[in-house]
């Protein structure tokens, strides 16, 4: 079982080191559709470079537009035969820079006011839910007595034990 | 003579001094069964037995009675009334009811009897009762040969009468005393009312409550007393004491008491020679008696004393001089603190050893002083020592211990006697704990069943004793030990249970009353119940006995409720009220509120109905008990996640700046998504529809 446990890391590490290195072999194979998209999709990159948050969901939102945003480009580029001039010109082109950056700013809007806006409406659903606590907690005591709360002390048949007999 | 006196000397029936506050009311008859009228203004003081009072009564038919109305403290032999009953002699009366009633006097219930009133008037009427001088022809033509006809008939019964006394016999209606009756002996404990003249020495030396169940030997002696009275012209005695009776019948013999210097004709001579023999086994029998009546010759028996031994020189005690172990004897117990020197400076055992030299009187002494020993160094040592010697001197005596005598076949009404009037138990109790019984049976001459039977109770009652719990103790043995007790219950004061339907009856009769008491049930009830109605009581004895009220209550419930059903009594509407009342704390032992409101609406339903066995049936379903206490503990468990989760979302709410946030960040890359296919899907879409170009 430890042995398995100290494989784990060292085979994912080893199939990273395969992915990355397709990867590259990929990049550089089809590097017109790299320049794009790693010129394109910089502020995804600057996001998820600078985005603490645990699922990284902020990268998601504004990678997804920013893709979004990309792909009539890159369309173009294989329309246009894949090649790295083509990639070259279309890159120089101001307006295709500022259409592929007003997408990730699209996504990075989406995320600021989404978020803010759901953060609002959970914060209301947890003070409902509070008042839902609080009354089903009354319904029950006082159905079944303040003993089933547990907050007094009880006898063996879980009655108070200050419990007067009539 | 007062009107009063003239009245009852004719038989008829005077006021009751006790309505002399009701003056100018007639008291409305009480009725026994529904059908027996008495009539408790008008007494009948010739038919009063010792302190119990007679009162005129109508039988269902208009038929003269007349009732005896028994007190708590005496209890009657109601365990013989039906063999008394089964008696078909004219020379009796006749019983033709007996039961409780509530007399109107004290209004309380009482336990009576009723008889035929045809008694007539006391033969003694007029008379000395001591030395009545009727001629030996005629007492033993008419009121003797009707005396002898009841003895029979009770002997075929196997009961003995116990109350043979000429103060006990009527003229039934002759003055020629053709139908003479002798009167009942039902109402009072056996011998109660006997004086001491009637008794056999034995008896004679005992508290009249403690005499224990008269024999045939004792009603052969009293018959033997009764003829000499009748007869004789002249009692010497007649200003005796009771002491001076007894200490004359031990020195001189019954036979020599009681006839005296007085003039019988022989044959009266011999009867009461063999009556009045003061050894019990040389008593005339029955057969004996029949025997003489026939004119035979019985076969002789010598006039012998109770205990024939006799020192050659006397012993000194108290300042008296004592020739006999049995005077002796009697005389011990009187001061116990005298007895110890004069065992323990061996005084006693030299006159026993030199002046008497029997030696089964030496041995008695050897055991006695054995016995006594076992309480060595104690405060009860000298009462002890006193009661064994006495018994060990006078095997044929009663047992004395401190200041009271009492056979053991008599202990139970003794005790229910005490009990009951309250007075001081501790010299009873010292007897039982002490094996007292257990040392008399040894050496007692009246070896039978009943001895050893009363011995194993008085052994049963020692355990009882030393059983402090509810059920057992002193109370079980009061009626252990008295199988005809009523309850003596200060709860049901006013009534007179004899079983536990009586019980329900009295506490539905309490039900309605001001005063009723907080709780139905106490020591003496349960040791009752325990005794005469082990079935229906023992089960529910651990309930009675815990201290939780609710199992108390669910217990008499329960019980009530079986007695009402096996002895299928009817509704009882003020008890199923009474107890409905008291039922909270069964209820309360379900933890569910609305559980509680739907049983207290069923009992509220069934509280006038009457029935317990519907009530009880409410409580009669344990799972019930058990569902709840599940839903309840799965409602903490419940109680304690909600806790759980109010303060960790309250904590969430107040601390976490970012609450929501991560979830409306996972919503916005969710619908990022979406808008980012759509916008590919769209813009693939409009390229392939237009064929080439840019849509840019």
């Amino acid at each position: 079982m430890a042995d398995e446990k100290k494989d784990k890391p060292k085979s994912k590490s080893g199939q990273s080191k395969i992915l990355t290195c397709a990867m590259a072999l990929t990049a550089v194979a089809l590097h017109p559709t790299t320049i794009i998209l790693f010129i394109g999709m910089m502020p995804t990159i600057v996001v998820r470079l600078t985005d603490k948050s645990k699922d990284r969901s902020r990268v998601l939102t504004v990678g997804f537009m920013n893709f979004a945003a990309c792909f009539p480009i890159w369309f173009q580029l294989v329309k246009g035969g894949h090649t790295f001039d083509v990639a070259l010109s279309l890159v120089a082109d101001p307006f295709n820079i500022v259409m592929m950056y007003a997408g990730a700013l699209i996504g990075y809007l989406i995320e600021w006011s989404l978020s803010g806006f759901i953060a609002g409406m959970m914060v209301q659903r947890g003070h409902k839910r509070l008042e839902a606590i609080k009354k089903t907690q009354d319904e029950i005591i006082e159905r079944w007595g303040r003993e089933v709360s547990g907050e007094i002390p009880l006898d063996i048949y879980g009655f108070p034990v200050e419990h007067k007999e009539k | 003579m007062t009107e009063d006196n003239k009245n009852q000397a004719a038989g008829e029936p005077v006021p009751d001094s006790k309505t002399d506050s009701l003056k100018g009311k007639a008291l409305a008859p009480v009725l026994l069964k529904g059908e027996i009228k008495i009539f408790p203004d008008k007494r009948l003081p010739i038919y009063d037995q010792g302190p119990l009072k007679a009162y005129q009564a109508l039988g269902k038919t208009g038929n003269k009675a007349f009732a005896l109305v028994c007190d708590k403290n005496l209890v009657p032999q109601a365990e013989i009334v039906h063999k008394y009953a089964g008696i078909t002699t004219p020379h009796l009366p006749k019983i033709i009811g007996c039961g409780v009633v509530e007399w109107s006097l004290d209004f309380k219930e009482h336990f009576v009897f009723v008889y035929e009133d045809k008694l007539g008037n006391p033969i003694t009427q007029g008379k000395n009762p001591h030395a009545m001088g009727l001629k030996p022809e005629l007492v033993l033509s008419t009121i003797f040969r009707n005396i002898i006809d009841v003895v029979l008939s009770m002997r075929d019964k196997g009961i003995a009468h116990g109350n043979i006394r000429v103060t006990n016999i009527f003229d039934g209606g002759s003055p020629t005393f053709e139908n003479a009756m002798l009167g009942e002996m039902l109402a009072t404990p056996s011998g109660y009312c006997q004086p001491v003249l009637y008794e056999t020495i034995s008896r004679g030396l005992c508290n009249p409550i403690g005499r224990g169940p008269a024999e045939l030997s004792d009603d052969i002696y009293a018959l033997g007393v009764t003829l000499a009275s009748l007869i004789r012209v002249s009692d010497s005695h007649e200003e005796f004491s009771d002491e001076e009776i007894l200490n004359a019948k031990i020195e001189m013999g019954s036979f020599n008491f009681i006839v005296g210097k007085s003039r019988f004709p022989a044959t009266i001579l011999e009867f009461l020679r063999g009556t009045l023999n003061d050894d019990m086994a040389m008593r005339w029998s029955f057969d004996d008696i029949m025997t003489w009546m026939e004119g035979r010759r019985v076969n002789a028996k010598q006039v012998g004393l109770a205990s024939t031994l006799k020192a050659s020189r006397p012993i000194d005690f108290m300042k008296k001089k004592f020739l006999k172990p049995q005077t002796l004897s009697i005389a011990i117990p009187k001061d116990p603190s005298m007895v110890v020197p004069l065992v323990e400076n061996g005084e006693l055992f030299l006159w026993l050893n030199r002046s008497i030299q029997d030696k089964e009187l030496e041995k008695r002494y050897d055991d006695a002083l054995g016995e006594s020993k076992k309480e060595s160094g104690s405060t009860v040592y000298a009462d002890r020592l006193a009661c064994t010697m006495s018994i060990a001197l006078g095997p044929d005596n009663p047992i004395f211990y401190k200041n009271i005598s009492f056979m053991p076949m008599g202990f139970g009404n003794f005790l229910a006697d005490t009990a009951c009037l309250k007075k001081d138990l501790g010299i009873l109790v010292d007897t039982i704990q002490m094996s007292i019984a257990s040392f008399w049976s040894k050496y007692t001459p009246y070896q039978n069943l009943n001895v050893t039977e009363i011995v194993n109770k008085l052994g049963n009652c020692q355990r009882f004793l030393s059983q402090p719990q509810i059920g057992s103790g002193l109370e079980r043995c009061i009626y252990y030990l008295s199988p005809n007790a009523p309850c003596f219950s200060e709860k049901l004061d006013m009534f007179y249970v004899r079983s536990a339907e009586d019980f329900l009856n009295s506490l539905e009769k309490l039900s309605t009353s001001k005063n009723r008491p907080e709780w139905f049930m106490d020591r003496h009830i349960i040791a009752f119940l325990s005794v005469r109605d082990k079935s229906a009581m023992e089960p529910y004895i651990p309930d009675f006995a815990a201290t939780e009220r609710h199992r108390q209550r669910l217990g008499a419930v329960k019980m009530f409720a079986a007695i009402q059903t096996r002895d299928k009594m009817g509704d009882l509407p003020g008890l199923s009220n009474w107890l409905s009342g008291m039922l909270d704390p069964i209820i309360d032992r379900y933890h569910d509120r609305e559980k509680r409101k739907r049983i207290k609406d069923q009992i509220l339903k069934l509280k006038d109905s009457g029935n317990l066995e519907k009530i009880a049936n409410i409580f009669a379903r344990p799972e019930e008990f058990q569902a709840d206490m599940k839903n309840y503990s799965e409602m903490m468990k419940h109680f304690q996640a909600l806790k759980r989760e109010y303060l960790n979302l309250d904590n969430q709410l107040i601390t976490n700046k970012n609450f929501g946030m991560e979830a409306g960040r996972q919503a916005a890359s969710l619908v990022s998504g979406i808008i980012a296919g759509i916008v590919v899907v769209v813009y693939l879409l409009v390229t392939m529809t237009k064929g080439s170009g840019s849509i840019f």
